[in-house]
């Protein structure tokens, strides 16, 4: 038998390291892999084939424990290994990074037959990944809006850093992140944030007010127009001071 | 190799031990990181690396770039890694002598190659690639393996010397590797040793492994065991005083006691060099 071209070689290896897509099965080893392995004991070819297709799965399964702790132990460790072997099949890694290999499994866990709340809840943690290495950005301190003149303010803009993600949710997961027994909570429409202040990541539950008034400065409103979500003044002028404190706007002047 | 002075014994930089870089703590000759790790946008890992390089002398090591795939090189690794080049300054690069992607997808393993001419003129050219993109040489690293291919052509370590030569580039020798790739295969560790040219070795790699009863499997979750120490050993005595690196990935000690592992390697490096300079002037 000619030997394989390298292309088709390593097309049979990954064949026979990934899982079925339909049925997150293991596949046997590609008999075009098989044909050009040696031998010698103790092991036969597939079963070296194996120890390939074992260490795949084992270290893409540790990175998604690693990224989703909540989502791991609210499933139980063999659901998760079910679960994230047939999203591995299905979603394969396509980055030489293997940092963003869980970017799709919160929308696959919203296809599987699990806890609704469970799709919720990874994308509470794929967001607190994204924040985790978001860039780096000036904020905004107070001696920067000390230095404003009070006729100036009504026309400020901010810019949102980049180390924030804002999500809604049909579940109140920032309180299932917290207390696992909170999973017997009832859907509930949740706004949150997510910001890493120094090197922490942080996430609160947002009102309604807040939910606006962020999401106008977000989209570049003027201070004037993102204090028009609240009934009082002072009460925007409290939550732009908590947004600095958390260190999530910037200046946009 | 010029381009990879002699930095000492140093230590694969994880998580784990972050706070003792920022706390400044971490006492070692050299650190090396996982390129990949870095390729973030800002954050914890950035910074700590940017503390590190201040105090120490960083290598970038990299598991993704996939010098024996079949697709073409990523162009956006090849940015992400030369942007961390520019920022950091490492003493210098290094990958491994392996595929991992194939048609877009990345396995995020160290897959083997089939030892054969194919294989050289691939590797090698993409090698001379990077290094020409990153305007410096590179090091290149064997792997642990676990299969081995009836069409390779040549034995693993005149591979290895012929991507070298072909690609000019360095040789980043994990003497571990060498141990658990010769037990799985059967060959000699030390006709391995014997037959790659000292001169192309710039960084050599200590890690331990797991005995599976069937093989041996690169773990790196132990400590270097007696066997590749004295493997390590003949190694000085080959290719004389090298950058060396202890590994520890899994299951990760206290940094001490991976320290020791470096500290362990620079005790046999000074050994042996001792005794090569008491022959020399025995012999004089």
């Amino acid at each position: 038998m000619a030997a394989p071209a390298l292309r088709e070689l390593q097309e049979a290896f990954w064949r026979s390291l990934t899982r079925v897509a339909a049925t997150g099965e293991r596949p046997p080893a590609d008999p075009a892999l098989l044909a050009v392995l040696s031998s010698p004991p103790p092991l036969a070819p597939a079963e070296r084939v194996r120890i390939y297709a074992d260490m795949y799965y084992l270290r893409l399964l540790d990175v998604l424990r690693e990224g989703f702790p909540r989502v791991c132990a609210l499933l139980g460790e063999e659901a998760f290994e079910r679960l994230g072997g047939l999203y591995l099949a299905r979603h394969p890694s396509t980055d030489p990074s293997v940092r963003h290999v869980g970017g799709a499994f919160a929308a696959f866990l919203g296809t599987e037959p699990v806890p609704a709340y469970l799709a919720d809840l990874a994308r509470l943690e794929w967001a607190r990944l994204e924040v985790f290495d978001a860039p780096d950005a000036p904020v905004l301190t107070l001696d920067q809006l000390r230095a404003v003149p009070p006729g100036d303010w009504p026309g400020l803009r901010f810019a949102p850093v980049a180390a924030l993600e804002r999500l809604v949710t049909a579940w109140p997961v920032h309180r299932i992140w917290q207390d696992e027994s909170a999973t017997a909570a009832a859907p509930a429409r949740t706004a949150l944030r997510v910001w890493r202040q120094g090197f922490a990541v942080y996430q609160t539950a947002m009102e309604a007010d807040e939910e606006r008034a962020l999401a106008g400065l977000v989209t570049g409103r003027t201070f004037a127009a993102v204090c028009e979500a609240f009934d009082a003044p002072a009460d925007a002028g409290a939550l732009l001071l908590r947004w600095i404190e958390d260190g999530i706007i910037a200046r946009a002047w | 190799m010029d381009d990879f002075p002699y930095l000492g014994h140093g230590i694969g930089l994880r998580t784990k031990h972050f706070p003792r870089v920022l706390d400044g703590s971490l006492a070692v000759d050299w650190l090396e990181v996982i390129s990949e790790n870095f390729m973030i946008r800002g954050g914890r890992p950035l910074a700590v690396l940017e503390k590190a390089r201040a105090a120490v002398p960083v290598v970038l090591h990299g598991v993704s770039l996939s010098l024996g795939s079949t697709d073409p090189l990523s162009e956006g690794y090849l940015r992400a890694l030369g942007d961390l080049v520019a920022r950091f300054a490492p003493a210098w690069v290094s990958d491994h002598l392996c595929w991992g992607s194939v048609a877009g997808r990345h396995a995020h393993d160290l897959l083997p190659l089939p030892f054969t001419e194919e294989a050289v003129a691939l590797v090698a050219g993409r090698v001379r690639a990077v290094q020409e993109r990153l305007g410096r040489r590179i090091l290149v690293e064997n792997v642990s393996s676990y299969l081995t291919y009836t069409h390779s052509t040549m034995t693993e370590w005149d591979f290895l010397t012929a991507v070298a030569e072909e690609a000019d580039c360095g040789i980043l020798l994990d003497v571990n590797n060498v141990y658990v790739s010769a037990s799985n295969h059967g060959f000699s560790a030390e006709d391995y040793l014997d037959g790659v040219p000292p001169e192309r070795v710039g960084q050599i790699h200590l890690a331990g492994h797991s005995d599976k009863g069937t093989h041996l499997l690169d773990t790196h979750d132990g400590p270097v065991i007696a066997p590749v120490w004295r493997l390590y050993r003949r190694a000085v005595e080959r290719f004389g005083r090298v950058s060396t690196l202890a590994e520890w990935d899994d299951r990760i000690p206290e940094l001490e006691e991976v320290v020791a592992q470096a500290e362990c390697a620079r005790r046999i490096e000074s050994e042996v060099c001792s005794e090569v300079q008491g022959g020399r002037a025995r012999s004089a």
